[in-house]
C-alpha cells in the first residue's frame, strides 16, 4: 500500500494512495470518452480497467483533480490506440469494400459532364441545421449513421473528427499511410453526410 | 478519374475539400478548388456541409455526456481489481 502521496497543495486530494476514490472521481468520465471512441460498452470498461491499472504502476502525485484527469485521459488514449492495433492486425485498416463506393452513382458517369454531381442526387439544402444540435432525436440519427460505418473507418473518423487527433500522429500510431487515412476519411464523411441527409436532413419541415 | 491542371470536377473536389480539413492543400490545388467552388453551388453545399459534421462531432462528447455512466458492476469490479494490484 503506497503512504501519503497526496501533495502537499492539497493534503485532501487522494493522488496516489486511494485508487478507489479514482473510480469514483473519474470513471465515468474515462468510460464516457473510451465510449465514445470504442462504441463498445465491454471494450470501454475494459480500457478504463487498464488505464487506472497502468496508472497505479505509474507512481505520480498532482495538484489538483484536473491535472489528474488530464494524466489518465492520456493514459487512456494510449489504451484506445493499443485496442486499434491490436484490431487492425485481424481485420486490414484498409477496409476495402468500404473503398469501393465513393457514391459513383451520384455523379455522371461519362460525356461533357463526367464527374459532375447529378444535381437531383447531389447535396440538399439543410435547413435549420443548427437547431439539428440541439435535439436529441438529431443525435441518435447521428449515432445510427456513424454506426453503420466500417469499424475500422469509424475509428479512425473518431479519433481525427472527435478527437481532434493530428493525421500525422494516427497514421504513426496505427502504421497507416497518409493516403489510406485520407481517403478513409472522405469516404467516412461522404457517406455520413448522405445517411444524415436521407435518415433526418430531408424529413425537417 | 482525369483532372486537367486547373480544372476539377465535383467528385475531385468533394476529395479535396475532404482533404483539406486535414493538412494543407498545395496551392495548385487550392487555386484549381477555390475556382471549382465559385461556380458549383453543389460544391459549396458539400464543404459546408462536411464542416458542419465536424462540428457536430466535437459537439457530441457533449452530447453523450447525459447518457453513459459506469455499470455499478463495472465499477465494483474495476475497485476490486485495483484493490488486487495495492
Amino acid at each position: 500500500m503506497r503512504e501519503g502521496n497526496g501533495s502537499p497543495d492539497n493534503p485532501k486530494s487522494p493522488g496516489l494512495s486511494d485508487p478507489e476514490q479514482w473510480v469514483d472521481l473519474h470513471g465515468d468520465y474515462l468510460f464516457k470518452f473510451a465510449l465514445m471512441q470504442l462504441r463498445d460498452p465491454a471494450n470501454a470498461e475494459d480500457a478504463v480497467q487498464e488505464t487506472f491499472l497502468a496508472a497505479l504502476k505509474g507512481g505520480k502525485s498532482f495538484s489538483g483533480k484536473s491535472a489528474e484527469k488530464s494524466w489518465l485521459v492520456g493514459i487512456l488514449k494510449n489504451k484506445i490506440f493499443d485496442h486499434y492495433r491490436k484490431a487492425g492486425r485481424e481485420t486490414s485498416f484498409t477496409d476495402l469494400n468500404f473503398y469501393a463506393d465513393e457514391e459513383s452513382d451520384r455523379f455522371v458517369a461519362d460525356g461533357l459532364g463526367q464527374g459532375g454531381w447529378i444535381h437531383e442526387l447531389g447535396p440538399q439544402e439543410w435547413r435549420h441545421a443548427g437547431e439539428s444540435l440541439d435535439n436529441e432525436l438529431f443525435w441518435q440519427a447521428y449515432r445510427d449513421c456513424a454506426g453503420k460505418l466500417p469499424k475500422n473507418v469509424a475509428a479512425v473518423f473518431n479519433l481525427r473528427e472527435v478527437d481532434g487527433i493530428a493525421s500525422k500522429e494516427i497514421c504513426e500510431q496505427l502504421d497507416i499511410s497518409e493516403n489510406n487515412l485520407w481517403v478513409m476519411l472522405h469516404r467516412a464523411r461522404m457517406a455520413l453526410r448522405r445517411c444524415l441527409e436521407t435518415n433526418w436532413f430531408e424529413k425537417q419541415k | 478519374m482525369k483532372s486537367h491542371s486547373l480544372l476539377l470536377n465535383c467528385r475531385a473536389a468533394a476529395r479535396l475539400q475532404s482533404e483539406g480539413l486535414d493538412h494543407p492543400l498545395s496551392t495548385g490545388k487550392k487555386i484549381g478548388l477555390w475556382l471549382h467552388l465559385l461556380i458549383c453551388k453543389w460544391c459549396r453545399r458539400y464543404g459546408r456541409q462536411i464542416r458542419f459534421l465536424r462540428d457536430a462531432a466535437q459537439e457530441q462528447p457533449d452530447a453523450l455526456a447525459t447518457t453513459a455512466k459506469l455499470s455499478d458492476a463495472a465499477r465494483d469490479r474495476i475497485k476490486q481489481r485495483l484493490n488486487r494490484e495495492k
